[in-house]
């Protein structure tokens, strides 16, 4: 164990030389109430502003989990109620406004549940043979997770929210009825700018808003579905992928926020008036971005979501392990790199003309291509699987 | 902090755990009485190894009319006389120089593969002396045995009157008459054994898979073969095939045992499990978008998860069910343990302690059945086999194929297809092909069509059914359907 103790150490010193951003990213919490639970790690780590408890179980209140609430305003300048916020509140020069138009009409992951539902669904479901549209480990990253705190041997079907289609508004920006009605509270004096607006991130934090414009935790939820989170029950398994699920891409922060339908803006956005005359000192606790700096919005992205993924995929891996260790069957093949195993044999072959890191013939646990490999290499070394 | 834990963690989970740590779990009772019978040959004879140009006197095997008796070394070798067509064991040392053994050794870390033991258990004659000898490749001993002891007396008449199971015990000839004898010896490097095998580092390093059935090999027309059979057709290849059968499925789970109790010993060069034993291509496919990566097929297995030997589980039980009919008075063997051992290792990290003993008594099983086969084969048939024995085999090879109804395949694994496939060819070819059998040519050639490895440029080639997806699993059920409705036995009422 001395061998294994020292290569743990080894690894912790690693990481450490991440630097800053992991300590930021540590301490992180996830972005869905609940997240509270991580005691004694809610750090504020420099480099990377707020980072708070978020909401507990205690806290969250009840959950509104549709889409039509947040349809009724975020719809547009000119429709609905949004006009009239629009026109007391200039709220367009805080956020877009037309964010539900555009996860209606572009954003991907409101046609998640058609994948369950759709003919690649239906074949999963038959060689699974469970429904895959009412399994919570499927619903977990395809729908609402209404119950985020219950772990997923007791989740149900009807723990979940599915009529809006997909992966929805409050899956990323929270679920709570408190800052659901909060947040377009009247404000104390007609004409001002909205209480909710002024308030700072911990605030809206507390009360279970996610603050999306933190990447670190932005980062943090979407590797919780586009790598997994074992925690919140999000995890695709090698029966799954044998049984049609497509292969997770790899996950790339920056990347994935440059293919997405935007329904947000980036800080310096001339659209967000709101930001525009911001002195630095204030807009650091809201993006975590220097514009003045010349510093790229994207770049800390790509920075943040490369260390997210690495943490997503060692916490998979640690799970996994202690799953393994518990039922005496092995880590899960999901965990290797897939591509160790499923290609075609082919002479000559690229792999043997490029060698081998350690023995031939044994699968790797494979980072995240975009995530930090030089991390990792020590934990390839012993991830064989060498009886 | 955190996240630097976590690694931490993940490091002393996986090492400490997981992959590496087996929770101890009771072994299950073994109360069953277990066969004892064994067959003579799964043991080394202890004697001295003779080199090959001990039997190359022109006046003995050595005569230089290739194909005619007392030639026999003149035919096996590939340098005595300049024949293209040669018998392939002996250029085994030769290939230890070539550009692939090299690199295989270099990826294996190794320096000279021709001076490496692993190497050379299979690619020499092991323990041959002189030791230079070991230039012969795989030569006359290392299929008829070490001759120390049967050198002077296997020219005498009185050899004749010594029985198979004499001369192997008594003088370590192995009698390769004998069926079970001879392909008992085959798989000891053709599939491995506790002394040799080819694991899954050595086939990533490049070197080919092994997928050993003994008529394939036999009557592969790139062999040249230095020997007549004493059987006459279909009675020899429904015999050999049978033979084939239990031998290779004996040595695929001896091998089992043998790496099971490594690993349980922590072995550390033992990995486990280990990936060669599991059938190639269940993992060796394309995956992500498209028909072969979408398609899960049908499987008797979990999902994702793939099977231990099909190539030698999957039609032992057609030679088991059906060796009375090649073998009469012959009954079918007792194989209670082999689906037991295929459950147990239908887990990704089965405990090599369980799987040690299942397999083991799952080797005393077969070793009975090989016993009776063996003391079949060791008397002279007194009639032939019926004319319809190659088509009964084909017509139950392609049942176990398909599913009961016929309407899907068993399992569409590609060594559990090509395990079937391999049978009825087998069959097609002990019946005399098409002049014979000519409804069973379109459905055999169509399977080998389906089953070959795509082509590739030359110089290059595909060792894996790239694109074998579910079109061409469709097409393979049609073939195996049409192959059951024309082997279908003529005289049975509708």
């Amino acid at each position: 164990m001395r061998r294994v103790a020292d290569r743990a150490r080894m690894l912790v010193a690693l990481s450490v030389a991440a630097g800053g951003l992991v300590l930021g990213l540590a301490s992180g919490s996830r972005a869905t109430p609940g997240a509270g639970q991580d005691k004694g790690d809610a750090k504020a780590a420099p480099g990377c502003g707020y980072l708070g408890k978020g909401p507990t179980k205690e806290t969250a209140g009840d959950i509104s989990a549709g889409i039509q609430a947040c349809e009724l305003c975020h719809i547009g300048s000119t429709k609905g109620q949004a006009a009239k916020f629009l026109k007391v509140y200039q709220s367009d020069e805080f956020v877009l406004l037309n964010e539900s138009e555009t996860w209606v009409e572009s954003d991907i992951h409101s046609q998640a549940m058609k994948c369950l539902t759709g003919p690649l669904g239906k074949q999963m479901s038959a060689n699974l043979k469970y429904n895959v549209a009412e399994a919570p480990q499927c619903l977990a990253c395809h729908s609402v997770d209404k119950t985020p705190l219950k772990p997923l041997a007791e989740k149900k079907y009807k723990d979940f929210a599915t009529a809006d289609g997909g992966v929805n508004c409050t899956v990323c920006h929270g679920l709570s009825e408190r800052w659901q009605s909060d947040h377009y509270k009247t404000p104390d004096q007609e004409g001002q700018p909205l209480p909710w607006r002024s308030k700072p991130p911990e605030y809206k934090w507390e009360r279970g808003m996610a603050d999306l414009r933190n990447p670190v935790i932005k980062a943090k939820l979407c590797a919780s579905c586009h790598i997994g989170n074992a925690s919140e029950g999000k995890v695709v398994t090698h029966e799954m992928y044998a049984a049609g699920h497509p292969p997770l891409p790899p996950f790339e922060l920056a990347s994935y926020m440059e293919g997405e339908p935007k329904h947000w803006a980036y800080p310096t956005d001339p659209r967000l008036k709101f930001f525009a005359t911001m002195p630095a000192a204030e807009r650091w606790p809201l993006f975590h971005f220097h514009p003045e700096k010349d510093e790229s919005y994207l770049s800390r992205h790509y920075a943040v979501g490369a260390i997210a993924a690495l943490r997503a995929e060692a916490e998979l891996l640690l799970v996994d392990a202690e799953a393994a260790a518990k039922t005496g069957d092995g880590m899960d093949f999901a965990r290797f790199d897939c591509y160790a195993c499923h290609h075609d044999l082919k002479y000559p072959s690229e792999r043997q003309k490029r060698g081998y890191d350690g023995p031939p013939g044994r699968p790797h646990c494979e980072p995240q291509p975009a995530s930090p490999r030089r991390s990792w290499p020590s934990m390839r070394k012993e991830s064989k699987p060498v009886g | 902090m955190r996240s630097a834990v976590v690694l931490g963690v993940v490091i002393i989970g996986m090492a400490g755990s997981g992959l590496f740590k087996r929770v101890e779990i009771p072994l299950p009772p073994d109360n069953t009485p277990l066969p004892t019978a064994k067959p003579y040959g799964i043991t080394k004879p202890p004697f001295g190894v003779l080199s090959s140009s001990s039997c190359a006197a022109a006046a003995c095997h050595g005569g230089g009319q290739l194909d005619t008796l007392h030639s026999e070394h003149s035919t096996w070798s590939a340098t005595a006389f300049s024949n293209k067509l040669h018998d392939p064991h002996s250029t085994a040392y030769r290939v230890l120089f070539n550009a692939d053994s090299v690199r295989i050794a270099k990826l294996m870390g190794m320096k000279e593969p021709h001076k490496e033991a692993l190497c050379l258990k299979c690619h020499s004659t092991e323990g041959v002396k002189p030791a230079e000898a070991i230039s012969e490749g795989v030569g006359c001993a290392a299929c008829h045995g070490p001759a120390e002891k049967w050198i002077d007396i296997h020219m005498l008449p009185e050899w004749k009157s010594i029985s198979n199971e004499t001369k192997f015990t008594d003088y370590g000839f192995i009698p390769g008459k004998n069926l079970v004898a001879r392909t008992l010896n085959c798989v000891t490097c053709h599939v491995g054994d506790a002394d040799r095998e080819v694991n899954h580092d050595l086939i990533a390093a490049g070197h080919p898979r092994l997928d050993f059935e003994y008529t394939r090999f036999q009557f592969n027309p790139t062999y040249r073969h230095h020997w007549d059979e004493v059987l006459p057709q279909p009675d020899f290849e429904v015999r050999a095939w049978t033979v084939g059968q239990a031998a290779t499925l004996r040595a695929a789970t001896d091998l089992l045992r043998v790496r099971a109790e490594r690993a349980a010993a922590n072995d550390p060069k033992s990995p486990w499990p280990e990936f060669s034993g599991l059938s190639c291509y269940a993992c060796h496919q394309e995956i992500g978008n498209g028909e072969v990566g979408r398609d899960a097929g049908t499987t008797r297995r979990p999902l994702g998860i793939p099977g231990w030997e099909l190539w030698s589980n999957t039609a032992a039980g057609v030679a088991a069910n059906l060796c009375p009919d090649a073998f009469p008075g012959v009954t079918p063997p007792e194989l209670r343990e082999l689906p037991a051992l295929r459950k147990l290792m239908q887990k990704r990290q089965p405990d090599p302690r369980v799987i040690a003993h299942r397999a083991k008594r799952a080797v005393a099983e077969l070793d009975a059945w090989l016993a009776a086969l063996q003391a079949a084969e060791d008397k002279t048939p007194t009639s032939r086999l019926p004319a319809g024995t190659p088509r009964k085999f084909a017509h139950a090879l392609a049942a176990n194929a398909l599913s009961a109804d016929r309407m899907k395949l068993a399992d569409s694994d590609w060594d559990a297809l090509a395990a079937n496939y391999l049978g009825v060819a087998a069959m097609y070819h002990a019946s005399g092909g098409k002049a014979t059998v000519p409804t069973w040519t379109d459905p055999i050639r169509g399977l080998m069509a389906e089953l070959e490895f795509p082509k590739r440029k030359p110089g290059e080639r595909f060792d894996s059914p790239a694109g074998f997806g579910k079109t061409a699993r469709d097409r393979v059920r049609d073939r195996f359907r049409d192959l059951y409705d024309v082997t279908a036995d003529p005289g049975a009422k509708p």
